[in-house]
């Protein structure tokens, strides 16, 4: 039996924690994506990631045959990785299925819907946990086990070399995963590529005969191989089915009284979901077929729905219309923060007394999309190359911190707030900047997340089941955040108004009092917006208290839940 | 008189024939290494040897099976100090081996209550210190991450640089340890946590500060602010300040891996345990409840404070000569302390005259 040289060890220290936080940080990004909620997802990975390092790193202890210790953490590891993100992807399409079925199923009262909703997260929470802390565990070994081999025949203590050298292949991981894995290469590619990686390492302890060979390390091996190979080949197919599954399962049979077996047979001859991943996120834009006729087209954004062809006019009918009718105003000089669609711009351009439109959008694909793609352009009457409209791809908040000009209107079309980078874009801090570039009689309108207390909401009225739906203390709570942090930012008329299930919130620095009589007969620019919805936003009321516990501050966040 | 000793265990099995000239090169290195007083070998019949050395040190046993190509052996020595491993290793070069397993046994610690509770209790003490620093440090780095992200812009990016910045200096940290590390355990790591605590709980104010500051600058016109003088600037100063979090962080675990292996060998493995279990827990205390509870600026304060509180527990451990240290460890914990009573209106300060107030 030889013995690993030192550089050998070094070099395969350095191998191993490139590995190990790639496979967390692949597990955690999925994580996240997939079920929409980043803070307590991300948390959770890198906690129980952790966790599992350390009690691997406690079970190591007293190893008497190190090599072969290492060269079965190895293979464990590189199965692990393999299966990772497949695991994740095929878990949630079950948990999204079973869920959906228990609710079309439950002909009973709502809570038990919830309940059963309940043990079902608990189920997928396990089973990909349990991958996470698997991996952690593991690679928790491999420190104290390279740490033994190093130190062997050695007086002086010099086990800091390794946990050196550990630190700087998880710093390449880190980097690699960032810049180059997550943005270039598809999430199942990138863990199958480091599964291999690990693998290559069991079979040089093979080869440089580390350890005494045995038949089984071979059939071991071999069964590796097959399976990235089998994955490999499949992934395009383990992609699409849980891409379709999330996207259309819950829409079709509820939107067009489909029974999930027509969808489950129809499903292959579905056309595929388009994913782009760009470097901030997954753009996936699709089409809703029924019975092999496509009746819409959606875009999302990291899953969450951005529009849809067949209803986006109404929505940014309410969003540019609107503020424009109520305000009366006529601005030569527009702020649009977001937006990369261009759909809004489109609304905006009807307005010749527009002269430029500023626009600020952080992710480029997104603008590229919409600007060259002709499907697109068809969709946004090539709104984005209009001479009257400036984009700058960048971060709104950066932007407005440094920026001296001033506009008459500013249209902010951001995500809802879910984690901390777009919680920042709902804070006090922001709607400062935004008020120190708005001129003094200039108007603000946001698409964000208020709820008015309506006695019924058809949104939660699904399926079979009716889940009861209340104006509750946190839908107060949330209300109150998003217009304290307004009103202290030095903002005074405030007016949220809701169309097609969409809500908006308008309001300036004076007090000049709102021009309605646009709600009562609407105008000649509305295309989907009808008398109807308009007189509806005058009986909608919106409880909410002014008050400065309630700010949203980037120095200390409060919008953080997923609505 | 010490009674502590060691007994090494091998079960060996070889490739070749395991002839009387494979015994005698094992039976050398014993010569060589140790001190052999009395030597006893036995032939058994048709084949089989049992060798029995009587030595300085204690005793030496070997059992050898020619026909299944095996022997055992078994070194007793009774100090601590001879590596019998590195004796083994030189037997192994000698000879062709298959397979081997082996165990060094550690004999003797005195079943004494009394210092078997103090070792106990200074364990603990390593314990609780080595998770506290841990959760310290992760959080220093998330503040320091969010706090670039709210000058800079573009938080998946600024989070990206800020952990793996971090990360690669904790290595430099760890490598360069032995170029740093001061005798005495207990000083070297009171004055990295002094400068831990000094820089990353100030660290959204320095950041904060300086950003201001280079506003300032170009607010008079001398320099644009997007310029690239200005921009390499900030980013200089504020990835030295994580550069120099991550060092200091880097060097603490090696220290409180060899306080740890003083005690035992099992137990410098444990600080490596305990300092994983103490950084997942400040990993997610930060976004699921510190960070949605305090501000950014409070939450320096309070691991400040923390982190400074294991420096004070670690100072009652140094000699009495080192009293300037002593008290400017009091000195930043007293001052940390008034500074949190006061942190509403320090920060609101800053948020509206530094952070605020700046345009280019």
């Amino acid at each position: 039996m030889k013995k690993l040289a030192l550089y050998e060890i070094q070099i395969i220290t350095l191998i191993l924690s490139f590995c190990s936080i790639v496979y967390e940080l692949l597990l955690s990004s999925t994580l996240a994506v997939v079920t929409g909620k980043p803070i307590w997802w991300q948390s959770m990975t890198i906690g129980i990631y952790i966790g599992g390092l350390g009690i691997g790193a406690f079970r190591a202890e007293k190893k008497l045959d190190q090599y072969k210790e290492l060269f079965g953490t190895e293979m464990i590891l590189s199965f692990l990785g393999m299966i990772s993100v497949v695991l994740v992807y095929l878990a949630q399409t079950g948990f999204v299925m079973t869920d959906y079925l228990t609710y079309l199923g439950s002909d009973f009262h709502s809570s038990v819907y919830v309940q059963n909703q309940f043990y079902l997260k608990g189920i997928f929470f396990v089973i990909v946990q349990s991958i996470t802390f698997l991996i952690g565990m593991y690679s928790g070994q491999e420190i104290p086990l390279l740490i033994d081999i190093f130190q062997k025949g050695k007086k002086e203590d010099k086990s800091h070399i390794i946990l050196g050298i550990n630190y700087i292949g998880t710093l390449i991981g880190t980097l690699f995963f960032a810049f180059y894995f997550f943005p270039k290469l598809d999430v199942i590619v990138t863990s199958l590529v480091v599964a291999g990686l690990n693998l290559s390492i069991c079979v040089y302890l093979l080869l440089r005969k580390h350890l005494v060979f045995r038949f089984h390390h071979l059939g071991l091996i071999g069964f590796i191989i097959a399976g990235i190979i089998t994955i490999s080949i499949n992934q395009n197919r383990v992609e699409q089915f849980y891409l379709k599954v999330t996207h259309l399962f819950r829409r079709i049979i509820h939107d067009y009284k489909l029974s999930y077996q027509d969808f489950l047979q129809d499903l292959p001859r579905m056309k595929d979901v388009e994913r782009y991943k760009s470097l901030y996120q997954y753009i996936d834009f699709f089409d809703v077929q029924v019975k092999g006729v496509t009746v819409e087209q959606i875009m999302t954004l990291d899953t969450k729905f951005q529009y849809s062809t067949w209803n986006e006019s109404i929505y940014h009918d309410a969003f540019a219309h609107i503020p424009l009718g109520m305000t009366g105003a006529t601005p030569e000089k527009v702020l649009v923060l977001g937006g990369g669609d261009g759909l809004l711009i489109r609304e905006l351009l009807k307005y010749e007394e527009i002269k430029s439109i500023k626009q600020i959008e952080l992710d480029q694909k997104i603008v590229e999309m919409h600007k060259t793609e002709k499907r697109f352009t068809d969709l946004n009457e090539n709104s984005l190359n209009n001479e009257r409209v400036e984009t700058i791809i960048g971060d709104a908040f950066y932007f407005l911190r440094n920026n001296n000009e001033k506009f008459k209107a500013i249209f902010i079309d951001f995500p809802y707030p879910n984690n901390y980078n777009i919680a920042k874009l709902f804070s006090f801090e922001f709607y400062r900047f935004v008020e120190r570039s708005l001129t003094d009689d200039g108007f603000v309108v946001i698409d964000a997340p208020v709820t008015p207390n309506d006695k019924y909401n058809p949104l939660k009225h699904r399926g079979r089941a009716v889940i009861a739906f209340n104006f509750t203390d946190s839908d107060r709570e949330y209300n109150s955040i998003l217009l304290s942090t307004l009103h202290y930012a030095g903002f005074k008329k405030f007016y949220p108004y809701k169309v097609g299930g969409e809500t908006f919130v308008l309001f300036r620095k004076n007090n000049i009092p709102y021009q309605y009589e646009v709600l009562d007969k609407g105008n000649d620019k509305f295309r989907k917006v009808t008398v109807q919805d308009l007189q509806s936003i005058k009986e909608q009321d919106y409880p909410y208290r002014i008050d400065r516990k309630y700010i949203n501050s980037i120095f200390r966040p409060r919008l953080t839940n997923t609505r | 008189m010490d009674v502590r000793s060691q007994h090494f265990f091998a079960d060996v099995w070889l490739n070749s024939n395991l002839d009387d000239a494979t015994v005698a090169k094992i039976t050398n290195v014993i010569d060589k290494r140790l001190t052999v007083i009395e030597k006893y070998e036995y032939q058994f019949e048709p084949q089989g040897i049992t060798i029995v050395y009587i030595l300085a040190e204690s005793h030496f046993a070997m059992h050898v099976y020619p026909e299944h190509n095996y022997f055992t052996l078994d070194i007793y020595v009774c100090n601590r100090s001879v590596d019998l491993d590195d004796i083994f290793d030189e037997i192994t070069r000698e000879i062709d081996i298959a397979h081997v397993e082996r165990k060094n046994l550690s004999r003797g610690d005195e079943p004494n209550k009394k210092t078997g509770y103090q070792e106990k209790q200074s364990l603990s003490f390593v314990y609780s210190m080595t998770f506290i620093v841990a959760a310290c440090s992760i959080l220093y780095e998330l503040l320091m991450a969010q706090a670039l992200s709210a000058i800079m812009g573009n938080s998946v990016l600024r989070y990206n640089l800020t952990i793996g910045t971090y990360i690669a200096s904790m290595g430099i940290g760890a490598l360069l340890f032995n170029r740093f590390k001061l005798e005495d355990k207990y000083l070297g790591l009171t004055y990295v946590e002094l400068f831990l605590c000094i820089i990353g709980g100030l660290s959204p104010f320095l950041i904060l500060s300086f950003d201001a500051f280079l506003h300032k600058i170009s607010s008079t016109g001398i320099m644009s602010y997007h310029g690239s003088l200005i921009q390499s600037t900030s980013f200089l100063f504020n990835h030295f300040l994580i550069l120099a979090v991550g060092f200091l962080s880097g060097l603490e675990l090696p220290y409180l891996m060899s306080m740890g292996k003083e005690k035992t060998d099992t137990s410098e493995k444990r600080v490596l345990v305990v300092d994983y279990f103490g950084t997942l827990f400040g990993a997610m205390l930060f976004p699921l409840f510190l960070f949605p509870l305090m501000r950014l600026f409070d939450i320096g304060f309070v691991v400040a404070i923390l982190n400074c509180a294991v420096a004070l527990f670690l100072m009652t451990k140094i000699d009495k000569k080192y009293i300037s240290l002593k008290i400017s460890v009091c000195f930043v914990f007293f001052t940390y302390l008034i500074t949190k009573i006061f942190s509403n209106q320090i920060s609101n300060y800053f948020i509206e005259n530094l952070y605020l107030g700046v345009s280019s």
